[in-house]
């Protein structure tokens, strides 16, 4: 049993009083081989060398150099030398006066807290286990060796840290089939309802099939993926069906060019959610298909292809405006924002695109950049609208698409009704927030415990 | 006052665009695709327009619809470069016709296309008061001394039945910030009805309203009687809505409870011109910030990164203040910061708060707080993007009700007032 410490052992004999020390010893050689005879499988960190620690106080950092043989094997990653800046360090004291465990939250006040607080002295323990920091200002932190292997701020930490805190998934290409969910699945596993929504955060869209086709289907699936239903200017979910006083193109019976719900608010809904309470295959309703286009996709393949068009849908604003009444009463948006957006690094993370919302308004444009504008505008349109770009499905009964408002334009072919037949959907958004929120407990649920969803 | 559309100006208005229409030129240059009018008295005053721009906005009944105010013509059918085939001004210069090579005919109100044309003194316009009213700072870090501003006190019941006293305190909230409302009552359904008067209230993970009030279990040291940091509700969202109500219910009996507001525009000005290092890593460092916990039988784990001030920039160079992000409680441990990074990181997030906290104050003028002791019954309205709040400590009982809103509705309710009280133009 060599996982046992053979000072341990050994002391534990003496204290017995049993035998006198050398027999303690040749004792527990022959217990030693005994037992690794026996075998046993499971095996503890031996932490016997001691771990040094180094402060700089003029680089304001704190180093400590572990022991190889206190090396944890359950960790998925182990460094020998871990580094933490000072101020960090102090920052995140784990102790009950600075830190809440249960809401993983900071309670040190920021009014007290010195970011230039020098230290007075830091050691590891015997075994390796635990590193003590005393601070000038009287502070006494203490930090366990796991929880510092994690927080590690080596390049190599950081760079396995960065690609776990980024969490949100890669986008992927979708393929020219919707990717289908079956309804009460969705409902009742766990597994199930997480596999959907990274296939959401990945691809984009998706279809889920046999949903009850009572109006109250909406809000309950919702609240299955994010605890609410985010109400926007058109109520807390909107009906698409023929209106006889339009106040929005979608009301109508006409083709609905592509376009990213709500490209007149600034702060848009996340998820688009489209329940289809009736359409009929039996013929009764002529045309209605919806088009679902990636723009992300159409983004990488203007890219390459029309750089100098790219380049003016991310630098080009445009306002985008709606204007009329409904639910909040009298209305008026505007909103005014480049049709791709980049991030800090360069990459597409949003589209902002409607043809209809498009304001008359553009001479904050020098009239020289308008026409490679508009260009560029038919251009992405055109890209969007054909493969690999385009998916073209007629919604079922039953059927519910989910679209990320964030990458993927809808429209709809225009449709005709025969005789009574209804054709009649049901909207909806839900908030990315809450949807990362839940994938994120999801996840650590099905870890199995409360480890820190990273 | 113009509006969307193609509506006639209101009198006094109309006479002054005609009487210089009379000597009206149009001219076409296919090359540059651009159509000129330029009026032979005035010849400084050009007004351009870009034929695609032209042919995108024609105003017939097939290419725009009037009933919903929003555009016909589809992208799949428009030809960015569609030619004139001619343009000319009628009889008495109050329209322009052009005829298109793809058959089409379209005709323009003159006194439309003045009130949108590109020009010379267009270019990189920005819309406000339409779009925005720039906000104004709280103390000019330029001064010497100059006084803090007060903040405008409305009584409930004037905004909720006044459309022109709610409208001057949508005004008063897009500049400076902050508006206190009187006489509210205490019911926590004053809250909703307030948001209602505006838009309606945005739901988060802690409900439609939240209630804030010192409990046995605190979740958040929110709901402690503790003196809190100066911050931001809600910078783990990825866009936090902009605009809280905050009722007092009850108010603390014994001393303490005040409600203490900054600007956050003001203090960024102030680290810019005294510490432009540290304004420099306060503008691009990414924060991460983090909501973990459980509310009945829901869990929830929200996280967003944001630098702490963001700045609205445009291709052209000018930029102003848009958004702060700063929460001591809610930034999480875990950054992506480059260890060379992070003491100057702290250093900057620390001289931040010490601005704010008016512990940098090397004249009055870098005081950027207000402090107010609201009564049972009087409500905060504040900018949640651009102002820190928190309180200080307080013994016995006392509990608020508040909900949050978005910018892009309260902003929209500005507009329609505006335009139903015809007040200020529309672009």
């Amino acid at each position: 049993m060599h996982c046992l410490h053979s000072t341990t052992l050994k002391s534990a004999f003496s204290r017995l009083k049993l035998l006198p020390g050398r027999w303690c010893h040749r004792l527990f050689s022959r217990s030693l081989s005994s037992a690794s005879s026996k075998s046993s499988a499971w095996h503890r960190p031996d932490a016997s060398a001691a771990a040094a620690v180094s402060v700089d106080e003029a680089r304001r950092t704190l180093s400590v150099t572990w022991p190889s043989s206190a090396q944890d094997w359950t960790a998925s990653h182990w460094e020998a030398a871990s580094l933490f800046p000072l101020a960090w360090l102090r920052d995140s004291c784990q102790c009950p006066t600075c830190f809440n465990p249960a809401t993983k939250s900071r309670t040190l006040h920021f009014k007290d807290f010195n970011p230039r607080v020098p230290v007075r002295s830091a050691s590891v323990s015997p075994d390796s286990s635990t590193l003590t920091v005393e601070w000038q200002d009287g502070h006494r932190s203490s930090y366990s060796r796991q929880w510092l292997q994690v927080r590690s701020f080596t390049e190599s930490a950081r760079r396995r840290r960065g690609e776990a805190l980024a969490f949100t998934a890669r986008k992927k290409q979708w393929s020219q089939e919707l990717t289908e969910f079956d309804y009460s699945e969705l409902m009742s596993k766990d597994s199930v309802l997480l596999e959907l929504l990274h296939h959401l955060d990945c691809f984009g869209c998706l279809l889920v099939r046999q949903s009850p086709t009572e109006l109250g289907t909406l809000p309950k699936f919702g609240q299955r993926l994010a605890g609410f239903l985010a109400p926007s200017n058109y109520g807390h979910s909107f009906e698409v069906k023929s209106k006889s006083d339009p106040s929005n193109a979608a009301y109508t019976s006409g083709y609905l060019g592509l376009h990213i719900d709500q490209s007149f608010y600034s702060r848009r809904p996340g998820v688009q959610i489209l329940h289809c309470i009736s359409q009929p295959t039996d013929g009764s309703i002529q045309g209605g298909e919806s088009l679902i286009a990636d723009g992300f996709q159409a983004a990488a393949i203007m890219r390459r292809s029309h750089p100098d068009h790219f380049q003016a849908l991310t630098t080009l604003p445009i306002d985008f405006n709606d204007y009329g009444s409904d639910f909040v009463g009298d209305f008026h948006f505007i909103n005014r924002e480049t049709v791709l957006r980049l991030n800090s690094i360069g990459e597409v993370d949003r589209v902002t695109f409607s043809g209809h919302s498009r304001d008359y308004n553009q001479n904050h444009l020098e009239p020289e950049k308008v026409q490679l504008l508009y260009e560029a505008l038919k251009i992405f349109y055109e890209t969007l609208s054909k493969p690999p770009c385009i998916i073209k499905h007629k919604m079922q009964t039953g059927h519910m698409q989910l679209l990320d408002n964030r990458r993927v334009l809808h429209g709809r072919l225009a449709f005709n009704v025969i005789g009574t037949a209804e054709r009649f959907l049901h909207g909806g958004y839900v908030e990315w927030d809450e949807v990362y929120s839940r994938m994120r407990r999801l996840e650590e649920a099905a870890r199995g415990d409360a480890r820190e969803a990273q | 006052m113009l509006r969307f559309g193609h509506m006639a100006l209101p009198g006094p208005l109309k006479r002054f665009f005609c009487s210089i229409a009379n000597a009206t030129t149009v001219l076409l240059n296919p090359t540059e695709r651009v159509i000129t009018i330029k009026n032979a008295t005035n010849e400084d005053k050009k007004m351009h327009f870009p034929l695609a721009w032209l042919r995108d906005n024609c105003p017939c009944p097939v290419c725009y619809s009037a009933s919903s105010e929003l555009r016909n013509l589809k992208m799949m059918d428009f030809c960015p470069r569609v030619n004139a085939v001619s343009v000319q001004m009628s009889e008495q210069s109050e329209s322009m016709t052009v005829s298109w090579d793809d058959g089409h005919s379209s005709s323009y109100r003159l006194e439309w296309l003045r009130a949108v044309a590109f020009g010379a003194d267009t270019a990189g316009r920005q819309r406000p008061p339409l779009t925005r009213n720039r906000p104004v700072l709280w103390c000019d870090a330029s001064k010497a001394t100059a006084p803090i501003w007060q903040p405008k006190k409305v009584r409930f019941e004037h905004i909720m039945k006044s459309d022109a006293e709610l409208l001057l305190t949508l005004l008063e909230l897009e500049e400076r910030g902050l508006v206190l409302i009187e006489d509210c009552g205490v019911d926590s359904e004053v809250v909703k009805n307030i948001c209602k008067r505006l838009s309606f209230p945005r739901t988060t993970h802690y409900g439609e309203t939240f209630e804030m009030r010192a409990e046995a279990k605190p979740r958040n040291l929110g709901y402690t009687s503790d003196r809190l940091d100066f911050h931001t509700d809600l910078p783990y969202m990825h866009e936090q809505p902009g605009v809280q109500a905050l009722l007092c219910q009850v108010q603390a009996s014994g001393p303490g409870g005040d409600s203490l507001f900054a600007d956050g525009f003001s203090a960024a000005e102030h680290i810019r011109r005294s510490r432009p290092d540290l304004f420099r890593l306060l503008t691009t460092v990414p924060v991460r910030f983090r909501d973990r916990g459980q509310l009945a039988d829901r869990r929830f784990d929200l996280v967003a990164t944001h630098a702490t001030i963001e700045l609205d920039c445009q291709p052209d160079g000018e930029w102003c203040y848009r958004r702060v992000h700063f929460s001591n409680q809610q930034r999480d441990l875990l950054q992506a910061w480059p260890l060379a990074d992070v003491q100057l990181i702290y250093d900057a997030l620390k001289a931040f708060n010490d601005v704010i906290e008016g512990r940098d104050i090397s004249s009055d003028s870098s005081k950027v707080q207000l402090q107010v002791k609201l009564r049972s019954g009087e409500m905060a309205l504040f900018d949640n993007s651009r102002l820190l709040h928190s309180r200080t400590g307080f013994s016995g009982e006392r509990q608020l009700a508040g909900a949050y809103l978005l910018w892009d509705e309260v902003l929209s309710r500005r507009r329609t007032l505006e335009s139903q009280l015809q007040i200020g133009r529309q672009d």
